[in-house]
Order: structure tokens, then sequence, then C-alpha cells
């Protein structure tokens, strides 16, 4: 009985895969793999999404801690703001970064390094937008951890000599772990196959800012469906992949 | 309950994990990712997603005689409007009508060309199984169509524009049952069967031969002259496809080199892939 929805769901994720997968022919597997801009496309999806979601868990373990332990007025404002990346489209924090990089400061900020600049049309701003992204998923994540730890636990460790820092890295931290790695999982997989805001900040540029998503959109841009669904089949295989590393690395429930 | 030395492993091993996701890639790279060749030697062409296919032609032709770099991103021709404005960025901008006039009235645009046409066509699965031959087939009780959004798109205003001048037109709009953005995704769902008939850019449809049959439309030709597709005016029986050069590339020596290039070649190939 408990089982039924669980098992009708499943039927409908693995139903819509069989139907993905039915449709790759072996034509396409060779032409997706012999596609230099293809493999480089993994290769920036990967860095980018990993290198985001390190970010956002690095920002979430002390944000969270903060703001689980803090009390000001003004807090559940601040905590709100914080919601805002996870509600709004990402169509929109896509549209918000390219006009905060068309202000002067903004484009001050691009342009450091020369014309060129380093984050609009560049891999950075794949970055930026996915960590901005990320890291709300991220902070909300680890907050609710921090939330379940009994304040308790480190005014003790401070009444046995422990400072604040010790506290949290040694008392608080170690037991958010679960959520520290659940957060690690959740925002890379909400990252991972990010597109919108993506094209807006950093364009479509293949072998420099290409990602796998982007390459679905090109490769139906010219009628090769066959090819766009092996890269689909192909992130559908590296997400399982990394998720499954995720859940083993971040503790008990899963696969043992 | 998790010690603090669990903690610090369970840390490091994600932290390695991380970190070999990184370096591994990387070992096999061959250029870094970050392009950041020469100004002199790299164009950024923006163009509209329709265009990707004798734009990657040109491309491949110009690298044969130059050592530029061309870096192309796609998108739909407004929505690069957008970024270009926004940014600041880009050199040369490929779009169809309404948007290069405009782009220039905005003072985006240094010069530009026609490098094609589109024309509207109707699109059906390969075997033409619901057997549409011409316009007024669309008005058959029960036939799924897809056309371009009336408001936000070119080709949607074109469709508008057209179904205001036949007899059937609202037998036609009936079976309208998605419009969208995006010819290519329409194709798609045609190629397997969401939708019986679509209305698509002539160009697009070529690239799906394999899958669809086209089907022109020559009730086009009667229409008056002026739409305001996506509040710009523009030429609905010859939809233009424009190439321009940016002013933000105006003074780079290797996006007038490629402009020229597209100038003298560019045509030709166009209108060799249905433009």
């Amino acid at each position: 009985m408990m089982w039924t929805p669980l098992a009708a769901y499943l039927l409908l994720i693995l139903g819509l895969l069989g139907a993905m997968m039915g449709r790759i022919t072996w034509p396409a597997v060779r032409t997706a793999f012999s596609d230099e801009a293809l493999l480089a496309a993994i290769r920036l999806s990967l860095e980018t999404s990993f290198v985001s979601a390190l970010l956002s868990v690095l920002v979430a373990i002390p944000a969270g801690y903060a703001l689980s332990r803090s009390r000001f007025p003004g807090l559940a404002a601040l905590d709100t703001v914080l919601d805002i990346p996870i509600v709004l489209p990402p169509l929109i924090i896509g549209l918000a970064v390219l006009i905060f990089f068309s202000t002067p400061f903004g484009r001050w900020v691009d342009r450091l390094n020369g014309p060129e600049g380093w984050i609009i049309y560049h891999p950075a701003g794949i970055v930026l937008v996915q960590f901005l992204i990320g890291a709300a998923i991220a902070v909300r994540v680890v907050k609710a951890g921090f939330d379940n730890v009994d304040e308790r636990y480190e005014n003790v460790a401070w009444t046995l000599g422990a400072n604040r820092w010790q506290a949290f890295a040694k008392v608080a931290a170690p037991l958010v772990w679960p959520n520290v790695a659940a957060a690690a999982i959740i925002s890379w997989a909400r990252i991972f196959g990010l597109f919108g805001p993506v094209i807006l900040v950093a364009g479509t540029m293949r072998e420099r800012t290409e990602i796998m998503p982007t390459t679905i959109f090109l490769e139906i841009s010219i009628g090769r469906l066959e090819v766009a669904l092996v890269v689909g089949a192909m992130m559908v295989a590296i997400s399982m992949a990394t998720l499954i590393a995720f859940k083993k690395i971040g503790g008990k429930g899963y696969f043992w | 309950m998790v010690s603090a030395n669990i903690f610090i492993k369970r840390a490091a091993a994600l932290a390695a994990a991380f970190a070999a996701a990184l370096i591994l890639p990387s070992c096999s790279k061959k250029e870094s990712a970050d392009g950041t060749a020469g100004k002199s030697e790299t164009v950024m062409v923006l163009s509209g997603g329709s265009m990707r296919a004798p734009l990657e032609k040109l491309i491949k032709e110009y690298k044969k005689v130059s050592n530029d770099k061309i870096l192309t991103s796609y998108g739909g021709s407004g929505e690069l409007c957008a970024q270009i404005q926004n940014s600041g960025k880009g050199d040369i901008y490929i779009c169809h009508d309404p948007f290069m006039p405009w782009a220039e009235k905005q003072g985006m645009v240094d010069k530009w060309f026609t490098i094609g046409h589109f024309k509207i066509v109707i699109v059906v699965p390969k075997g033409n199984p619901k057997h549409i031959g011409k316009l007024a087939d669309l008005a058959k009780p029960g036939i799924r169509i897809g056309v371009g959004d009336m408001t936000y798109s070119t080709s949607g205003q074109v469709v508008k524009q057209l179904l205001s001048t036949v007899p059937y037109g609202d037998a036609i709009k009936k079976n309208i049952v998605s419009g969208s953005k995006g010819h290519q995704g329409r194709c798609s769902s045609v190629a397997m069967g969401a939708l019986d008939a679509g209305i698509v850019w002539a160009p697009v449809a070529r690239l799906y031969s394999d899958k669809l049959e086209s089907i022109p439309i020559p009730e086009i030709d009667k229409l008056d002259a002026i739409t305001s597709a996506t509040y710009k005016e523009s030429d609905v029986r010859d939809i233009k496809v424009a190439a321009g050069l940016l002013k933000n590339g105006a003074d780079n020596p290797a996006a007038k080199r490629f402009y020229d290039f597209l100038e003298k070649q560019g045509k030709k190939v166009f209108k060799e892939m249905g433009f």
C-alpha cells in the first residue's frame, strides 16, 4: 500500500527515461562523441557546477550557523532575502546579473582584466549565476541543520574552555554533516542542468561557455534531436554517478 | 552522532572529490577555457539560433583563409539584442527582421547588410499522414497546429496577419494548440508527433528534412507589406536576415575582416541553405 505511490512515481520517471533512450541511435552516439566541442562542454559543465556547489557549501556553513544562532531585529527580513534566489524564476536572476553588469560599477568589475572582461560571456559568469541559486538552497539546508542542534552542546563546550570557533568547529559543525552533504547534493543537482540564466549571462560560445544544457539547445537548433538526446542521456548518467558519490560521502541511509 | 574526526575525514573526502572533478578533466584540456586570445584575433559573433547552420559553414570556410578565432553565441534574435545593449560586448550581430534596423536606431550598430531572407512554410511529419497540401488544409477539424507566439515572435505576427486575410483563418486559429517561440522546438514537436503541423521559417524546416516535409505558403505574397512584429515594423512578405558590425566591434580589425568576408561570401551560402 505504502509502496504504490513510490512505484507509480518511479515508473513515471523510468518511462520517461526509457522513451528518451529509445530514440537514441548509434550514429548519433558516434556523432556526439566525435565532437570536440561536446567534450569541452562536459568538462565545463563539471567544472562550473562543482566549483559553484563547493562555493555554495563553503558560504552556507558559516552563513547557516550565523543565521541559526543570531537574534537581532530584522533577522526575519534578512532570512527572507536569502529565499529570493530560490523563489525567483532563474531567467530573472540571469537578467538581473546582466543588468547589474551594464551599470558603470558592474562594467568596471567585469573589465578589471581589460576590455575582453572576465564575467559576461565567460565561464566565471556561469559560476556566478549557478552560485547565486545554489548558495541560497545550501544556506537554507545547512541552517535547518544548525536549528536542530541544541545550543547547550556549544554552551557546555564553552564551559569546558573551548572558544566560539572551537565550539563551532568541533561540536556544532560535525553534528550538521548530513545537512552539509544534503546541501551539496541539492545545490549541485539544481545547478547542473541550469540553462536559461546561463545563456543570458554567458552566451552559448562553443568551447568557451558551452555547457551540456547549451549543447542540447545547440543540437536542437540544427535539427539533430538524437544527438541532443545523447547529451541528455549523458547528463542523466553523470547526475546519477555524482549524486551516488555525494550520498556515499554524505553518510547514513543510502546504498548500505 | 558524527565525531569531529569523521567529520573532518568526510569533509576532506568531499573536497578531494571536488578537486578530482576539477583537475582530471583539465588534464586533457587543449586550451584554456577563458578564451583570452588577443583581442585583435578574436571575433565575437552573436547570432539568431535559426542562422546557425549557414554561419557554421561560413566560419569553416573562413578558417581556411584566416587565423582569427571566431566565437559564436546563439539565441533568439531579440534576446541577443538585449544582451548586446546590456553587456556592451559582441563584434558582429546576425538577426532577422525587425531587430537590425531597431538596433541601428539605438546606436548599437556601425554598419549592416542583408545576408538572407526568411519565408514561412508549413511543416508536417514525413509521409504527410494528415494529407496537408496547402494552407487551407490546416482548417480541417482536429488538426493540431503549432505557430510562433502572435505577440512576441516575428513569425507569429506574420501568421496572425496571414490568418486575418484568408476566409478560413478563424478555422485555422481554432486548431492552433501551441503558440511558442522557437522554430526548432516546433519542428521537434511535429517530428515527434506532438503536433500535426507547424508553421516555421523555411531554412529551419530544411534542417529537419529527414523527418519533416515542407509545404510553401504562396498566400504570404498577397499580404499588405507592413506589420509591427514584436513592436517594431517589418515587411512580412520579405523578412530579412541581416549581419551587422556592432559599435563594440568597430575598432576590432579582426571583426572588420570577418564582416568583410561575410559581405563577400555570406549571401551565397545563406541562399544555398534556403535563406
